[in-house]
């Protein structure tokens, strides 16, 4: 027991040593509190659900941060692979550093964002993958991953002669359900008999299992594959590229991947959709609302097909480029196809 | 048909052979007593240190043994750990492993730079056995995999006839048994017991490798994803015998084969319970579907040499 | 006698100072060497570590978010502990957490109209006993077909884990139906927050309730003697004619139910939603915790709360300083190696009394 007390002594000596270091440490920097904003220079933060270096979800959040940190000389700041435990905490800890903007990237970022945004009336915090908003300082900001699957599934259903395509999908999230939702529509749209086989994962880690997945999927005949699966999906597209068959990308440019392989890339350009919104900000026109740009915004589109630009039929090419026309023109409404 | 099976069983192999490369190792280290949980660790070590080996020296080969050697390394701390300052084994396994995903996602940072698409390795391609690989079914699944599944496969029997027919493999098991009696007959126990867990050491390294260079061509955080305790299974469900450990690997590789077919397939089944398949599948097998695995007595017990 | 007594107290001071000088230097190392990785990642270990201090105990807030994360690692560590203590190794924390996390969830959700003082505590049973069934699994999979509970606890957390990605995409997804998580908890089942301006719940005070009874059972209950005694030597257990297969039962179901604290008081006081993945490691962490703790009641506090400062830290430190968590996951296991290596120390010691005995010397211990 005696044992057990001088213990505990010295553990409270050394916790309030500790202590006294941390707080002298902060005195310094608790009266800027919440007054970041007045030196003039933008500072703008991001939590993102996974790590940076994913090639995927959490890379376009990265791109998104280094652009605004370039155009508007904005300071940047993220914090990677948050556990939803540590969601309100994060926020928080931006908001009183002083940060302008904060980004939650990801749905599951929305509830926290509303909770506390009131106490920081001066910060906007933006949500993606979402379409919440609370006045006045909360807005959702969509780059539009079901017209992102559609968009793929088109070029599936035009470039497929099996006649069979097929999308491997990472956690059941819904930017990912979206996609691949949206595939399924959009290669349907093409043909309304293709045959669209999907899988998921259940993480974003296990490559080697996203390349199995793949493999099986190419094995029922699939000759062209959607992957959407961040790091993991480096796997499937891999897997492609040993079969022979045609990938296409997801969330960024990914052709750099795999050149002979990646024949485009569904772009969900939160980059630009983020330079649209921090201008927005800076003139003043900042709304509370849900800020939805797919196709028709320039913030969805197809990458360049690279060294496929001359191995493509012109009128494979021409189709693909009709749809998205017609997306952008309004005339077509990806969504009402969806029952 | 032939075909449907074809693909099933050269899948099965593919998703086997790490988890047999890290329980051959284990097999080692059990048999003289030791329970290595962080085989994990040490495979997710082997997986960067591969793809770094690789891109260093442009060689999978050179990739393949800058794995074994870097896990070799850890697996001595283990083994100081447990062996020498004699501290619980699981606790040990448990903090490799923590430290295994730390280091590799700090260095694969350090080394390749963040947000940058992987580099262009050398990676192990299959190679088709000339004429075997011809024969129907069996060809195309046991002759046209990459080195390192040609590695694991003449590993098994060369692994189990030292545990079993030679005075090394009689001295781990003395060791494993019964330490003390071992000791009196004038066996080094923790020179034993060192050199066992270096050899799990270095097929988990070896298995890593073959993850990231084998399966793949490049290295993503947390890429083992529980394939080092699957292997852990493997030796129990192989009753702590190389062949044994053989069969069970191909039993989980069956396991993860069968639920990335069924899902492709478009079963109505919640993909979440495929997911559940191997590991229903390991807690089943090691309830005794081929009879009680014994561990060795002194499984898991530090030795204090009187 | 009494002379000796008085004496004694100093010694036992002095002992016990000794005995946390070893963890304090395990802790001061590791995280030098810790500052040696951050250099190699090029950034300063310093600003790391001010900011590691800072976002953990620079505030009250930050206080607050420590003991918010060291509220699950108490329960955790007591559940790795139990079973210990039983001579049992339950790696299968996460995945009890994640059963009890659910359970809780069920009760807190979908019965409505209860006052806080019965849903509440109603609520946090249904999480325990969800933990514990889990846990009593893994036991009972052990006692009926030999299957080591080293694997099937293992084995046990992968499925637990897909079970719940199920649940909140399927079953118990919220209506309408777009994000894969549970509706709210009714607010008569959510631990109420403690402190005024920071996240801290009841939930702590629970944890402390739950080291208290962790000692009260194994210290002043006659079965938990049996658990212990179980734990140390089965032999002289089963001669003494303990049911050996009861206690690793009841120990197994116990340590469950604390591991479904974890995921109750998770849930319920921080969360207040189900969620796929909520739990950062939670469990294996408990190992870690009951390590350094060297399974005692307040050892297990003193490790949890280090490791609540650790984690709540490591935010900052990415945050402020830039330094990826991955920095934090070798700190702690360079704690632990640390830990676990300074027991050379004791096998030193008593190599020089084991010689001093052989030249015939004087013992004073």
């Amino acid at each position: 027991m005696k044992k057990l007390f001088s213990t505990l002594l010295v553990f409270v000596l050394v916790v309030g040593l500790l202590a006294g270091c941390g707080n002298t440490d902060s005195s310094g920097d608790v009266t800027g509190e919440q007054k970041g904003s007045g030196d003039g220079n933008l500072k703008v933060a991001a939590l993102l659900p996974g790590p940076v270096n994913d090639q995927g979800w959490n890379a376009t959040a990265y791109n998104g941060l280094k652009l605004v940190e370039e155009k508007f000389g904005a300071e940047i700041a993220y914090t990677e692979s948050v556990p939803v435990s540590d969601y309100e905490e994060t926020f928080r800890n931006y908001a009183v550093a002083g940060y302008d903007i904060i980004i939650g990237h990801g749905f599951e970022f929305g509830d926290t964002a509303m909770k506390v945004a009131p106490e920081f009336p001066e910060t906007k915090f933006i949500v993606t993958s979402t379409n919440i908003s609370q006045e006045p300082n909360v807005a959702s900001l969509n780059t539009d991953n079901f017209e992102q699957g559609f968009i793929q599934g088109v070029v599936a259903a035009t470039l497929t002669e099996t006649n069979t395509v097929g999308a491997v999908g990472g956690l059941e999230i819904p930017p990912i359900i979206d996609s691949l939702r949206g595939f399924e529509v959009g290669a349907k749209y093409i043909n309304p008999d293709i045959n669209v086989l999907t899988v998921f994962t259940g993480d974003f880690e296990d490559a080697a299992k996203a390349k199995e997945m793949a493999v099986a999927l190419i094995e029922k005949g699939v000759d062209i594959l959607m992957v959407d699966a961040d790091q993991a999906g480096i796997g499937s597209i891999e897997a492609a590229a040993d079969k022979g068959i045609l990938a296409i990308g997801a969330n960024g440019d990914q052709n750099a991947l795999a050149p002979d392989t990646i024949v485009t890339s569904g772009v969900d350009d939160l980059a630009m959709a983020l330079e649209i919104l921090v201008q927005d900000i800076l003139d003043g026109k900042f709304e509370a609302k849900y800020y939805d740009l797919g196709v028709a915004e320039g913030a969805v589109y197809l990458a360049p097909y690279y060294g496929f630009e001359d191995k493509l039929a012109q009128e494979d090419k021409d189709a693909i480029a009709q749809v998205i026309e017609d997306m952008k023109s309004g005339k077509l409404d990806a969504h009402s196809l969806d029952k | 048909m032939l075909d449907l099976i074809t693909n099933f069983l050269a899948s099965d192999f593919r998703t086997a052979t790490p988890i047999l490369l890290a329980a051959i190792g284990l097999v080692y280290g059990q048999r003289a007593g030791i329970v290595n949980i962080g085989a994990e660790g040490m495979m997710l070590t082997g997986a960067l240190a591969a793809v770094v080996g690789s891109f260093w020296f442009g060689s999978a080969w050179a990739g393949a043994l800058l794995a074994m050697f870097s896990a070799l390394l850890i697996s001595l701390i283990f083994a100081y750990l447990t062996i020498s300052v004699r501290a619980d084994q699981v606790v040990v396994g448990t903090a490799i492993n923590i430290l295994g995903l730390g280091l590799t996602t700090s260095f694969a940072r350090v080394i390749f730079g963040v947000n940058t698409a992987p580099p262009k390795i050398d990676a192990f391609e299959p190679i088709a056995v000339p004429v075997l690989s011809k024969i129907p079914l069996i060809g195309p699944v046991l002759f046209q995999q990459n080195a390192l599944v040609y590695v694991a496969l003449i590993v098994v029997p060369i692994a189990y006839f030292i545990l079993f027919k030679t005075d090394i493999g009689l001295k781990i098991r003395a060791v494993g048994e019964h330490p003390k009696a071992a000791d009196t007959v004038g066996i080094n126990v923790y020179r034993v017991r060192y050199g066992s867990v270096m050899v799990s050491g270095l097929f988990s390294g070896l298995a890593g490798a073959y993850v990231s260079l084998g399966l793949l061509s490049f290295f993503t955080e947390n890429m083992v994803a529980g394939r080092g305790f699957i292997a852990l299974a493997a030796v129990i469900f192989g009753k702590y015998n190389p062949v044994g450990a053989l069969g069970a690997s191909l039993l989980f590789g069956a396991g993860e084969a069968l639920q990335y077919r069924l899902q492709a397939s478009g079963t109505d089944i919640p993909f979440q319970f495929l997911l559940m398949v191997p590991y229903i599948l390991t807690i089943l097998a090691l309830c005794g579907f081929v009879g009680k695995s014994q561990a060795p007595a002194a499984s898991g017990q530090p030795y204090v040499k009187e | 006698m009494a002379k000796r007594n008085s004496v004694n107290v100093v010694d036992k001071l002095g002992e016990g100072l000794k005995s946390l000088s070893l963890p304090l230097l395990s802790i001061i190392s590791a995280l030098i060497l810790g500052a040696f990785v951050i250099l190699a990642m090029g950034l300063d270990p310093l600003s790391a570590y001010q900011n590691l201090i800072k976002g953990s105990l620079g505030s009250v807030n930050a206080i607050g978010e420590t003991l918010v994360k060291t509220t699950p690692l108490l329960f955790t560590g007591l559940s790795y502990a139990l079973a210990r203590r039983c001579g049992l190794f339950n790696l299968g924390a996460e995945g009890q957490l994640y059963m009890g996390g659910f359970f809780a969830s069920v009760v807190g959700i979908y019965i409505k109209g209860l006052p806080i003082f019965v849903h509440l505590p109603l609520a946090l049973i249904a999480g325990f006993i969800g933990g514990g069934l889990w846990g009593l699994l893994a036991a009972w999979l052990k006692l009926k077909f030999g299957a080591s509970e080293l694997i099937t606890t293992i084995m046990l957390n992968y499925i637990a884990t897909h079970w719940i990605s199920y649940l909140v995409t399927g079953p118990m997804k919220e209506p309408p139906g777009d994000f894969p998580q549970s509706a709210q908890i009714e607010i008569s089942a959510q631990l109420p927050r403690i402190v005024a301006g920071t996240r801290l719940h009841l939930g702590l005070i629970v944890a402390l309730i739950g080291i208290g009874f962790f000692y009260w059972f194994l210290w002043k209950t006659t079965i938990g003697y049996e658990v212990r005694v179980v734990g140390e030597n089965s032999e002289a257990a089963q001669y003494a004619g303990m049911n050996i297969s009861r206690n690793a039962l009841l120990a197994m179901f116990i340590a469950g139910g604390f591991a479904g604290l974890a995921g109750s008081s998770e849930i319920l006081g921080v969360q207040q939603r189900l969620f796929q993945n909520f739990s950062p490691n939670y469990g294996f962490d408990g190992i870690a915790v009951a390590l350094l703790g060297q399974n005692t009641p307040i050892g297990i506090l003193l490790a949890g709360i280090l490791f609540g400062i650790l984690r709540s830290g490591a935010n900052m430190m990415q945050m402020a300083a830039k330094v990826p968590i991955a920095v934090i996951y070798i700190i702690q296991a360079l704690v632990i190696m640390f830990v676990v290596g300074s027991n050379l120390f004791n096998i030193l010691k008593r190599k020089r009394i084991v010689a001093a005995i052989a030249k015939g010397g004087k013992l004073e211990c």
